[in-house]
């Protein structure tokens, strides 16, 4: 790998890494999920680092130059966090239905409560009169 | 079984027809009802309030089966052991919920749907539409195994044990022929019973010409997610 090459790659896992630190500390992305972030910039700074390690094994899977192995591994990563992401719409959208369910039934139950409470108010009243 | 009807009424932006079909539900002894109004912009909450029934009102547009689940719920909290489905569009007619209701009060049947192609057929719809109608039905005769002639039909009846498992399984969405197949897999019982449907009072079908085309893809993935899964099981 040449030299500049090296330098640019490096300097992308470095931009990624200091870009997911940031947003972890203005609290828009939960920590739980960064790790994932800080593995990436790591394991492509590694294999920028390990440069014969990683032509090995770019010669292991047949190919031949060092980009198509971060090729592969971008898209397959970028596939993995578009599932994970789906499974977890999903989950997100089960739980939120099941708030807008529970928010509609507790505003009908508190205006069921509000008018007894209105009705029983009124009762002694008329009585008094 | 001492029948504790509630009918359910899902209801997005229907102010023009939600009146009518509540007059005609007033109508009907011993069914009590409620509004789902489902983020409508318009005054669906006011006529239902107006016309004293209770109303749930959902604060963002949800879609059909949030809204129905959440008057399953409400069911299940205040005692009730039949919920009837009728659409706010005045397509359902209140006055066959005896006919609906007659099998599960009877003979203890969990779920019955009313069927437009039972008895004397009035209902026309498109050639096409027709013809995904049918094909839907045939398959899903096959896997349940047991006749059903109109899987799409929304004027249906629900017994105590459908009513807990919809009330509180949010998993999966029992709906149209997925649901029959997916209750049939559980144990639960299903019977059809004709039913004259009406065109709309006013306003238009929710059913876009993008989720008419899906429809298909969708019915054959979630059937194939049902053999895949675990059944579902009486609470």
């Amino acid at each position: 790998m040449q030299l500049a090459t090296k330098i640019a790659a490096l300097a992308a896992c470095l931009v990624l890494g200091a870009t997911v630190f940031e947003l972890v500390r203005k609290k828009r992305i939960r920590e739980e999920y960064s790790l994932v972030w800080f593995a990436v910039a790591i394991g492509f700074g590694g294999l920028v680092l390990l440069d014969r390690l990683t032509l090995r094994i770019i010669n292991l899977m047949g190919g031949t130059n060092v980009s198509s192995l971060f090729f592969f591994a971008g898209t397959f990563f970028a596939v993995l966090m578009l599932v994970h992401l789906t499974v977890r719409i999903s989950e997100i959208k089960r739980k939120q239905n099941v708030l807008i369910q529970e928010s509609g039934l507790l505003r009908e139950q508190l205006e069921r409560l509000s008018r007894r409470i209105e009705q029983e108010a009124e009762v002694p009243s008329e009585r008094e009169q | 079984m001492n029948p504790r009807m509630l009918a359910v009424i899902p209801a997005f932006n229907e102010q023009e027809s939600l009146g009518a079909v509540l007059g005609e539900i007033a109508r009907v002894d011993g069914v009590d009802a409620v509004v789902i109004n489902d983020g409508s912009g318009d005054a669906t909450s006011e006529v239902a309030r107006s016309a004293g029934f209770p109303v749930i009102d959902l604060p963002v547009n949800s879609g059909m089966f949030c809204a129905i689940q959440a008057g399953f719920r409400f069911a299940l909290r205040r005692g009730y052991n039949i919920v009837v489905q009728v659409d706010a569009d005045g397509q359902h007619d209140p006055a066959g919920i005896p006919a609906l209701v007659r099998p599960i009060v009877e003979h203890d049947l969990d779920v019955v749907i009313g069927s437009r192609f039972l008895g004397e057929v009035q209902y026309r719809m498109p050639r096409s539409r027709l013809l995904g109608t049918r094909l839907f039905a045939w398959i899903t005769s096959i896997l349940v195994r047991q006749r059903i002639t109109d899987t799409t039909c929304g004027f249906r009846a629900y017994g105590p044990a459908a009513i807990r498992l919809f009330a509180t399984d949010t998993s999966f969405e029992f709906r149209d022929a997925v649901g029959l197949v997916m209750l049939k897999r559980g144990g639960f019982s299903l019977a059809e019973v004709p039913t004259v449907v009406r065109p709309r009072h006013s306003g238009e079908s929710s059913i876009s010409m993008l989720s008419s085309i899906l429809y298909p893809f969708h019915y054959l993935l979630a059937l194939a997610v049902v053999y895949l899964r675990e059944p579902v099981r009486r609470i």
